[in-house]
């Protein structure tokens, strides 16, 4: 499985250079009162996001999953690697937005705000795990191509529904629901919110792995 | 002696084609010709075979290993080259053995660089700056890089040069120095089997025509010209793909010999290509 892994990594080479401009991006882009706390998860999220999708992409393109299928191998593994290089994809996203970062403050410039810290790797973690559990079934059923509609619109929830919510809770909720969901959510500790989401994150995975593996089993090619 | 491929009722339908129930097997330490048109149903079984449709009904062993119920053990049997690259083509050679070598426990790093050295294979190449030859090269450098005691190839030869063609064949008939080993070479390129096939599967429609050792349908199977008032003699009923013209007829015969030794006047009796046989065959399916 690590070969699968390592192919992914491979061929996703040359977009180390579009991470640390992006990531460049995101940092100066995001530095409004709204954003700026969630600049370092949003940023992560968002170069992992596109690396898993690059990958899925350079496997549609070059019908590669003939030449996969032929080896001895397991789908089970060529889904499981998958999910895999997803994490392989966030550690390094990470790293690098994270590292910009420091850098930047070390020059004395005056954003980003702070250094990055192990909640924000929590926090993107979990939010891409979430992000790939809705995408890769999809993606194992249909293939890349036929996938892009749902992808397009996956991103879009997952990029604009959290910094319309902020904005929201931040100007004051009329909706009194979502007023109580918030204040039950106030209620708990961080670390207790946080164990919820992991939990929340790893069910998701396994659903979403089942599901995918399932479906590949059916796939011709 | 075992069987390297053994393929019983096998079914497959799609909207529009269907594999019918076909059967076949080859023998250790021979070259099987997998011959017919375009669409006849060549990519469907070697498909099937690589476990990457799936069966309707029937089975499939390649060397004694269920395709299915034993799928990892088999393809370890197994080297591939199929019609077309699908390699990342942004990855270089080198980047594509790191990746494809591990999955394999009989690897043979060596007999590997052998093959790269032997087919002048540029290590450090990406793979889209192959030219198509060159990328057929590197998947069969792959295919017998591991110890596969079954070599299939999808329509290897097709838009590649005679040089190649030629080098090719000759590689092939190293590889099967170990008598333990078979090659199934679907091909609509005939001329390439004539020289190496040992066994000739026909197919079209998704049906078997014929499958037979190809000494046994040289044997059997005539090209007879002759002048047209030879039909009327009972000739007729023994042609395949009969086709006239003003000056006579041209057919395929499988009383080749029963026929020569009637020594009619005007009739010629001559030994066929491959192209021969398939070309007559699927005249005489579309006529029947």
């Amino acid at each position: 499985m690590s070969s699968l892994i390592l192919k992914d990594i491979l061929l996703q080479k040359k977009s180390f250079f579009f991470a640390l401009g992006y990531s460049l991006f995101v940092l100066i882009a995001f530095q409004n009162q709204v954003l700026a706390e969630s600049s370092y998860i949003m940023g992560a999220m968002a170069t992992a996001y596109m690396l898993v999708i690059g990958a899925c992409a350079y496997e549609e393109k070059n019908n590669s999953e003939v030449v996969l299928n032929s080896l001895p191998l397991k789908r089970r593994d060529i889904v499981l690697a998958r999910y895999l290089s997803s994490f392989v994809f966030v550690f390094g996203a990470f790293i690098i937005i994270g590292l910009m970062g420091a850098l930047m403050k070390g020059l004395g410039l005056p954003i980003p705000l702070r250094y990055v810290r192990p909640s924000d790797a929590v926090a993107v973690v979990i939010s891409l795990a979430i992000l790939t559990s809705f995408y890769f079934p999809v993606y194992f059923r249909f293939g890349y191509i036929k996938s892009r509609f749902f992808n397009l619109i996956l991103f879009l929830l997952v990029f604009f529904v959290p910094s319309l919510a902020v904005s929201y809770i931040k100007e004051g909720s009329s909706y009194e629901a979502l007023d109580r969901v918030m204040a039950l959510i106030a209620e708990f500790s961080a670390w207790q919110t946080g164990v919820g989401a992991v939990i929340l994150a790893v069910l998701a995975m396994a659903v979403s792995a089942r599901i995918s593996l399932s479906v590949y089993r059916r796939r011709e090619f | 002696m075992g069987n390297v491929l053994e393929i019983k009722d096998l079914r497959k339908q799609y909207d529009g084609f269907l594999l019918k129930d076909i059967s076949f097997s080859l023998p250790e330490g021979y070259v099987m010709g997998f011959i017919g048109p375009n669409g006849a149903g060549k990519t469907t079984t070697i498909k099937l075979i690589m476990n990457l449709i799936r069966r309707d009904a029937g089975e499939i062993e390649v060397c004694g290993f269920d395709n299915i119920a034993n799928e990892q053990e088999m393809k370890e049997q197994i080297g591939f080259v199929y019609d077309e690259n699908y390699y990342y083509e942004e990855l270089t050679v080198n980047e594509i053995k790191r990746i494809v070598a591990p999955f394999y426990r009989n690897w043979d790093e060596g007999v590997y660089q052998q093959y790269l050295k032997l087919f002048e294979l540029p290590a450090h190449k990406k793979i889209k700056a192959l030219s198509k030859g060159m990328k057929m090269k590197f998947s069969l450098a792959l295919a017998l890089s591991h110890q596969a005691r079954f070599l299939i190839m999808d329509e290897p030869t097709s838009g590649l040069d005679p040089v190649f063609r030629s080098e090719l064949l000759d590689i092939l008939r190293g590889y099967l120095i170990s008598a333990d080993r078979g090659v199934l070479f679907s091909s609509h390129v005939t001329s390439d089997l004539d020289k190496i096939a040992d066994y000739v599967t026909l197919i079209n429609n998704g049906e078997i025509l014929l499958c037979c050792s190809k000494e046994e349908l040289l044997g059997q199977y005539g090209l007879v010209k002759g002048d047209k008032r030879l039909l009327e003699e009972g000739l007729r009923r023994e042609l395949i793909g009969l086709q006239e013209n003003s000056f006579g007829f041209t057919a395929l015969t499988k009383s080749a010999a029963n026929i020569a030794a009637r020594r009619y006047e005007n009739l010629l009796v001559e030994r066929p290509s491959l192209e021969d046989i398939m070309l007559y065959m699927i005249r005489g399916e579309k006529h029947v």
